[in-house]
């Protein structure tokens, strides 16, 4: 028999086509081969065998809402790391080993990104967010900078302090790896994603209140009749009186996507604008504006729970939002499995492990340096 | 958790189609060591054998509902792993090895013709690789197949005195007197 036969009879028997002879000779022959083959050391089999039901039952954990109460029972301490991972990222404070009783520590590991921003003031000095101490951080133009003791930087003080009517600019900027809350002094509350930039006046004076967005941010405006918000980003200015929403704008994605929790914003760029209501998102690219709804809105704000979200989601769409996060370089080598990922992982996990999630969905990778090659 | 490892496999897929987890994982607990030694052998790929049991195990979950496990859940996982493992044979490059031997096969030996036949010569050969398991796995898979092991033995896998082993067993077959009793006494009086 030929080696081409041979491969031919597999191929058959594979796609369920072969004869019953066929058939019962394939069977046969696989009860008698290999069987005194050299096993799996007891070691290996017990890591693997703990490791493969842990991905199983997180996978289940993540992916299955309808049947949360049910899953509930069995990965309730699954759940109580993730929550208790959520809430005490936003705390900036993390045992990081605690995290993934499965996950095995891996040398020059990635560490997740944290609490981190640089703030530009009218005169051009900077100030490191992260190294800054709480109180007082600044004076600009009658307005009180401070920085909170849950971290975040607060603007206050009243526009009738300022000294003059010209408006003075701050820039708050993200690192990759980056992530930051501010409140700005009409208590409007931002929080700014990694890798992005958001440059708005100390004080709102005039008949509106803008602000210009590149990358991500999500925002609770306050509300103001008489001052509408305008955050202006890639050639599309979103506008709202006061509500909840979120903004992606990174230079790297496709599209500018907002998305609508709450109230009602104006989406509008040179030629077009439309109106959106809560859970829907426009969609902004080369100059047209696409409003889609019932989108989900967890999945749009999920990084501000400190979570990735990914929903049917391409290798590509994960890894621009991974290479942001820890601050990595992403390179893909041969030919990707154009399969989606759906789920959510937490955001304060080391690199190693949020790619050890991806490769049980067949995607490998290569850590070299601060590169990370992507294979299939 | 530990119950459920007394249970029936066709009692788990009840519990399973139910959309049960501890049932889920009770399924993955007993299995994945013979599965896993077995597909070893004829894969010597840690990965790759890997791969086909995290397939295997998510499309058991994620088809829970409409899985027709009818059949018996080890004739099932046994000849999906078969499957994989033939699948993956076919696609890798050095076919030398495997070539030959189904052909010397094809020489020497006749096929069983009987599928039933072969399915339970399988079963037969991936239970057998329960004599390669770590302790604990092992005691896992023999307490489903109800292993008539001797006190003793029981003490030995379970590290507890092979008295408390005794204590526990009478005290298991006080109850089933008790449960038993008037039917004891209506079939033979």
């Amino acid at each position: 028999m030929q080696l081409k036969e041979i491969e031919y009879l597999l191929e058959k028997y594979n796609k369920g086509k072969a004869t019953l002879a066929e058939k019962a000779l394939i069977e046969s022959w696989y009860l008698t081969y290999n069987n005194d083959a050299p096993g799996a050391s007891h070691q290996q089999l017990e890591e693997d065998q703990e490791d493969s039901l842990n991905k199983l039952l997180f996978r289940i954990n993540s992916t299955s809402k309808k049947s949360y109460a049910r899953v509930f029972a069995i990965a309730a301490s699954l759940l109580v790391f993730i929550t208790a991972g959520a809430l005490i990222f936003m705390h900036h404070q993390f045992p990081k080993q605690h995290f993934f009783a499965f996950a095995k520590p891996v040398k020059n590991d990635i560490a997740p990104g944290g609490n981190k921003a640089i703030l530009t003031l009218a005169n051009g000095n900077t100030l490191v967010l992260a190294d800054a101490k709480n109180g007082k951080l600044a004076s600009q133009g009658g307005v009180v900078i401070s920085k909170t003791a849950d971290g975040q930087v607060k603007y206050a003080g009243s526009s009738q302090n300022a000294l003059s009517n010209t408006l003075v600019y701050n820039t708050a900027t993200t690192p990759k790896g980056g992530q930051y809350q501010f409140i700005l002094s009409d208590g409007t509350k931002v929080w700014l994603n990694s890798a992005s930039s958001i440059k708005y006046p100390v004080s709102f004076i005039g008949n509106e209140r803008r602000v210009e967005l590149s990358g991500e941010a999500y925002f609770e405006v306050a509300h103001n009749a008489a001052k509408p918000f305008r955050v202006v980003s890639n050639g599309q200015t979103v506008e709202v009186l006061g509500t909840h929403f979120n903004i992606n704008a990174y230079a790297d994605e496709n599209e500018v996507k907002t998305t609508l929790l709450q109230g009602s914003v104006k989406v509008s760029s040179a030629g077009s604008s439309s109106v959106i209501k809560p859970g829907e998102q426009a969609q902004f690219n080369n100059g047209k504006i696409n409003v889609v709804s019932g989108v989900d809105l967890d999945a749009a704000v999920a990084w501000k729970n400190g979570l990735f979200y990914f929903e049917d989601s391409s290798i590509q769409e994960v890894m621009r939002q991974f290479a942001r996060w820890y601050d990595v370089d992403v390179k893909y080598d041969g030919e990707l499995p154009s399969r989606h990922f759906s789920g959510e992982i937490p955001r304060n996990i080391n690199a190693t492990q949020m790619l050890d999630i991806l490769n049980f969905k067949k995607i490998h990778y290569k850590l070299q340096g601060k590169t990370i090659v992507v294979m299939p | 958790m530990s119950g459920y490892n007394s249970y029936s496999d066709d009692e788990l897929i009840i519990l399973l189609k139910q959309g049960d987890l501890n049932a889920f994982t009770a399924i993955h607990k007993r299995y994945y060591g013979v599965l896993y030694s077995h597909a070893y052998k004829r894969l010597a790929d840690r990965e790759e054998v890997k791969d086909i049991l995290q397939e295997l195990f998510t499309c058991i979950w994620n088809n829970r509902e409409v899985i027709n496990l009818n059949v018996n859940l080890q004739a099932y996982l046994y000849t999906a792993v078969r499957n994989k493992i033939l699948n993956v044979y076919k696609h890798q490059k050095i076919k030398s090895d495997y070539a030959a031997s189904l052909e010397s096969f094809l020489v020497n030996n006749e096929p069983t013709p009987d599928e039933s036949l072969r399915v339970k010569e399988l079963i037969a050969l991936v239970d057998a690789e329960v004599k390669s398991l770590p302790a604990k796995m092992r005691l896992i898979f023999e307490m489903s197949r109800n292993a008539h092991l001797s006190h003793n033995e029981i003490a030995e896998q379970l590290n507890i005195s092979p008295l408390t082993v005794k204590k526990q067993v009478n005290n298991s077959l006080k109850v089933l007197r008790l449960k038993l009793g008037t039917h004891f006494f209506m079939i033979f009086f």
